[in-house]
């Protein structure tokens, strides 16, 4: 695409990532990479870091064998890394610690971001409220209607909400007006990402915040002499998937798969960018994309909130032009099954993103031994499901 | 370089004319309709013409511009149409053209592709508000050798010391961008001071983009930038509408210019 020597340039993956942005939003974008370069080799920043994750959000999260599903499909050992187990119920946690940290050592008042789910508004709102800054969160009225749930818990942690005008799901416009406020406001608030699919240094940060996941894992199932065949995580944007897959990348005998929202299952309403998409440039950064031949952007459809992303994290893209990482579309209807099985053989109620990854699993296994193990990165707790899993109920049977 | 983008910086270099630039959304309402403004733009001296290439997801603009974007979409407007736009307005006049759009429009048509056809269509050169300088050299390089320019955006984010480096090889002008579709927050005294910084490092005209609405805000714009960029005022005028809009919008204009120092 480009001429230019790429190691001059911020944030590459391969030929993808970059920082496609307006010129207002380009100082404040290096000013965040700066602090974050410095502080990551920063040892007080980094063990601050790290004590916040132990002490207060509850790592390590555990690995868990799931002898009675895997035992029902009949195939090989299915487990699960529970990251619905930080606190507040979701990964995105981890990625509020390192983001509200920078914010302080920037010596900012308050935060910045955007949530289509709620769980990363819940997240960033509980972080900032413990480290004393104020929380600013950018939601579409949509999302805002659909996750009450999480709508009342950002308030009761004092987030002040900023409810923006969409005709969709999804966090894109709400994203841009997040920005877009940011670039007016950066010397006293600091933008915190949610999204993987973003301009450089949001990849390498989220990257970095959530690597610890799968760099437990690694560890977690080497103690249980366990050997995995396969590592399976939800992809929307893909933060969770870099944090899982990029411990094991290195490692190829082992399969890494990434499962996307196939929406209605008929591949028109989808929001499977790997699969069905094509490279392009979208929220700052050259990744694969939804788009049709004029290079409009498509909008993306899944029953899943955290799936529903018309483009992917530049590291992704990569994986898939290197054909590192396999990537698949699961239906709406597949992911509910998945969850509501999940809930009646094991007692655990996840997320539909998970209840992706945890449908290919079980298709997966079934087709494996049962020396064999298959990993599976449960992104969290399916609490603000509820109702969508109801209605789900309604259409079709209970396994 | 067009001979056209030449001759508006030498005739700035030569009498230091305040420029008026004037956006449209193509296609807004309908292809037609977009060549009649422009050609009501030209008439009215206006000094170059933006062609806003709709866009599904116009992050960088506000929404008057964002919903024209939409309607524009729903009548398909792809770059042929853009094309025979700029082809046809050429055939009556000289007023210099950029099409501006997000970078990942440009990316589908293939650049060089793009560049050509634009080029033999009598486009100018392009603005991209999603490809900061920064990220711009390869692509500068496909469009150049077309004969189009990529015009540079400063922000009032954008210190001196990069200013510097991006005015080295601009040309044509340079678009200062202040407000972003959001409001302006920039104070009249960091409006100057940037300015009076930034007129060190260059002898190209700086228009500003400052939401502009009034012949007044003109003149208060043009004090201290070389230029001004009207964009969401001229489009919320179309889409008001109404019986007598060509009218309304030359006399909107001829405000703008007479305000302007003509």
């Amino acid at each position: 695409m480009s001429t230019t020597n790429e190691r001059l340039l911020p944030g590459r993956f391969g030929r993808f990532g970059g920082r496609y942005v307006a010129e207002s939003l380009w100082t404040p974008l290096q000013e965040i990479a700066d602090a974050f370069d410095e502080a990551v080799d920063d040892p007080k920043f980094v063990t601050t870091m790290e004590r916040w994750l132990d002490h207060r959000i509850g790592r390590p999260t555990p690995v868990s064998h799931l002898g009675a599903l895997s035992e029902r499909v009949g195939g090989a050992q299915i487990w699960v890394k529970r990251e619905d187990l930080c606190q507040g119920g979701s990964f995105s946690i981890n990625t509020a610690v390192l983001q509200v940290l920078l914010a302080r050592r920037l010596g900012r008042r308050s935060v910045i971001g955007e949530t289509g789910t709620g769980d990363f508004g819940v997240a960033l709102g509980s972080i900032a409220a413990a480290m004393g800054l104020e929380a600013r969160i950018f939601m579409g009225r949509e999302d805002l209607e659909n996750e009450t749930l999480n709508v009342q818990r950002m308030l009761e942690l004092g987030v002040v909400i900023e409810t923006v005008d969409t005709g969709t799901r999804g966090r894109k416009r709400a994203c841009s007006e997040a920005l877009r406020f940011w670039a007016t406001h950066s010397n006293q608030a600091h933008y915190c990402a949610s999204s993987l699919a973003m301009p450089d240094p949001f990849p390498r940060i989220l990257a970095y915040a959530l690597g610890v996941i799968g760099a437990e894992t690694r560890v977690q199932l080497k103690r249980r002499g366990c050997d995995p065949e396969y590592i399976i995580a939800p992809i929307g944007s893909g933060a969770f998937g870099v944090g899982l897959f990029s411990e094991f990348a290195k490692h190829t005998d082992i399969q890494l798969v990434g499962v996307q929202g196939g929406g209605d299952g008929h591949g028109a309403r989808t929001s499977a960018s790997l699969v069905v998409g094509s490279p392009g440039v979208f929220m700052g950064t050259h990744s694969y994309l939804l788009q049709d031949d004029n290079g409009q952007v498509l909008v993306p459809h899944s029953i899943a909130g955290g799936l529903c992303v018309p483009n992917v994290g530049p590291q992704h893209a990569r994986w898939a032009a290197e054909g590192r990482v396999h990537y698949v579309a699961v239906s709406d209807d597949d992911a509910c099954l998945a969850v509501r099985t999940l809930a009646r053989t094991e007692g655990l109620l996840v997320c539909l993103e998970s209840g992706h990854a945890l449908s290919y699993a079980i298709k997966i296994a079934a087709t494996l031994g049962s020396e064999q193990h298959v990993v599976v990165g449960i992104t969290g707790s399916g609490l603000r499901d509820l109702e969508r899993l109801d209605q789900f109920a309604h259409s079709r049977q209970t396994p | 370089m067009s001979q056209r983008l030449e001759k508006l910086e030498s005739d700035f270099a030569a009498d230091g004319r305040p420029l008026l630039m004037g956006a449209l959304v193509a296609g807004d309402p309908h292809v037609e309709a977009t060549l009649k403004y422009m050609s009501i733009l030209a008439e009215q001296g206006v000094d170059i013409i933006e062609l806003i290439v709709p866009f599904s997801d116009p992050t960088y603009h506000g929404p008057v511009i964002q919903r024209a974007c939409a309607r524009a979409i729903h009548e398909d407007v792809g770059w042929s149409d853009i094309c025979e736009l700029a082809a046809r307005f050429r055939e009556r006049f000289e007023t210099p053209i950029v099409a501006s759009s997000y970078f990942n429009r440009f990316l589908a048509m293939g650049l060089e592709n793009c560049a050509r056809q634009m080029s033999a269509a009598g486009v100018d050169a392009v603005m991209i508000a999603d490809l900061p300088w920064d990220e711009s050299q390869g692509v500068e390089q496909s469009f150049a050798a077309h004969g189009i320019a990529i015009i540079r955006s400063v922000a009032p984010t954008t210190s001196t010391e990069r200013f510097q480096s991006m005015a080295e090889g601009a040309r044509g002008f340079i678009v200062w961008t202040g407000h972003s579709g959001g409001e302006v927050t920039i104070s009249t005294e960091s409006f100057k001071a940037a300015m009076a910084g930034f007129h060190q490092h260059t002898q190209l005209p700086i228009i500003a983009s400052m939401k502009v609405s009034t012949g007044e805000e003109a003149a208060e714009v043009g004090e201290f930038a070389d230029g001004v960029l009207v964009g969401s005022a001229l489009v919320w005028l179309i889409e008001g509408r109404g019986a007598d809009l060509s009218e309304r919008i030359r006399r909107f204009v001829d405000d703008l210019r007479r305000h302007l120092r003509p």
